[in-house]
């Protein structure tokens, strides 16, 4: 016997199922993924030590974005755009099989937010937290650690996280953030392989990635005439600590 | 996408497969199989969560969560003869509640709020939206207020479309109780309704 169902039982659509399905798909991609190895894992610490311990609460990694469409400049996102890319985070965040029943006690609002090419990534936080989403729609990397203590009075910039995370173990994707003192206005990383990258500097938060191994050799501060006014470099590597450099095709 | 690429496969195997057989595969992290497990069965989790937290809107997070859940544990769960849809009910029973703890304030609020306050758009399709939404509403809370053997069967055979039989595997109580516990829910779930919308009314 089928019973009859209640008036309120409704068929839901085949647009509908499908974005549902795709939620279901990411995660299952960001969950399936490989995790860093140990040795990964050991050099971020070691680096992030110097940076008043990020503890890293949870880090998906699904796959590389597209280096090809890469660009060193980037396009920063307001409005609208960024406000999208904010909820898109978030739902990703929220979603991370490591934060299950332990959510973020307050709302992740975007810091900034940056397309470099159809990469687009943004930065959210709760004051205690720290979230990144950075991808396209076939490409995702979500991550969340601890927000660094704040950086002292006389730090014109501060990196909180110079090794920004082997986003693809092996081919090579980094990124970094921090913070910066008032008067910068403009932030450049360059990074060990030679690049020069324009960091997105937002709400006296900064944050680059590249599509390379390469890691962190100085972060430069400018003010809004463009005049260098700080620079500074991360906590040195570990001794044998080897970067990679090449850039994926 | 790799998801993606035995999707012909299994859309072929979907008219052969039961839920068991696929879930073998899905234990082997095979993504294409459960892409087949959640087309079968997302209308009705979506309807389970929409009834048990009163928000098609929220059902359609609810409803992923839920399958992101299933797909976290898929080793150590096993799919029984009657299909994944008690399993996957199970879930969202517990993905519900979550949600509704953490809301509770919220949803408290809206209960609260007269229902004339809401301002309505000049749309026919928000106006049917909302007033689905408000028989949803009722619905949740009428299903609130049966007894929890009377519920669990309501959920399983009216919301969730499985059959008496089915029913009686999963919940483990012979056919007959389950036909008696749905006659019964039926009709008190008719009162509490009238109740619940006349008091609306007045």
């Amino acid at each position: 016997m089928e019973a009859e169902a209640l008036a309120t039982v409704r068929q839901i659509s085949t647009a509908k199922q499908q974005a549902i399905w795709e939620e279901v798909a990411a995660g299952i991609s960001a969950a399936t993924a490989p995790v860093p190895s140990r040795r990964h894992l050991k050099t971020r610490v070691v680096i992030g030590a110097g940076t008043a311990a990020a503890a890293i609460v949870a880090v998906a990694i699904t796959m590389s974005p597209s280096a090809a469409a890469w660009s060193a400049v980037p396009t920063q996102l307001t409005g609208s755009s960024l406000f999208q890319a904010e909820n898109a985070c978030r739902i990703q965040v929220n979603k991370l099989p490591y934060l299950e029943g332990r959510p973020p006690s307050d709302p992740l609002l975007s810091v900034l937010g940056e397309k470099r090419g159809t990469t687009t990534s943004v930065f959210l936080t709760d004051g205690h937290t720290i979230a990144l989403c950075l991808g396209t729609k076939d490409s995702r990397y979500v991550g969340i650690e601890t927000l660094p203590a704040p950086p002292g009075q006389n730090d014109a910039i501060h990196i909180d996280d110079a090794n920004g995370g082997d986003l693809t173990p092996g081919t090579g994707t980094r990124f970094a953030y921090g913070r910066v003192s008032e008067g910068i206005t403009e932030v450049i990383v360059k990074t060990t392989g030679g690049d020069s990258v324009t960091a997105t500097c937002d709400g006296r938060f900064f944050m680059a990635w590249w599509p390379s191994g390469a890691n962190v050799a100085d972060v430069i501060g400018l003010d809004s005439s463009g005049r260098v006014v700080a620079q500074t470099r991360p906590a040195a590597a570990p001794a044998g600590a080897q970067s990679p450099t090449h850039r994926p095709a | 996408m790799k998801l993606w690429a035995y999707r012909g496969v299994t859309m072929f195997r979907d008219h052969v497969e039961t839920d068991r057989h696929l879930w073998d595969r899905v234990q082997a992290d095979d993504a294409s199989a459960y892409e087949t497990i959640f087309r079968r069965h997302v209308t009705a989790v979506h309807n389970f969560c929409a009834h048990r937290v009163g928000s098609y809107d929220v059902a359609d997070d609810l409803t992923s969560t839920v399958f992101l859940e299933a797909w976290r544990c898929r080793r150590r769960l096993s799919v029984a003869a009657a299909g994944a849809s008690p399993l996957l009910f199970g879930i969202a029973k517990n993905v519900c509640s979550q949600h509704l703890r953490r809301s509770k304030r919220q949803l408290l609020a809206i209960r609260r709020a007269p229902v004339e306050s809401i301002s309505l758009d000049h749309s026919s399709q928000v106006a049917e939206d909302v007033d689905n939404e408000k028989d949803l509403l009722a619905m949740r809370d009428a299903l609130a207020d049966l007894p929890a053997d009377q519920r669990a069967v309501i959920e399983l055979c009216l919301i969730g479309g499985l059959g008496v039989d089915a029913a009686a595997e999963d919940l483990k109580i012979p056919a007959g109780t389950v036909k008696s516990r749905l006659s019964r829910g039926r009709a008190r779930l008719a009162v509490s309704l009238a109740e619940i919308n006349a008091s609306r009314t007045e």
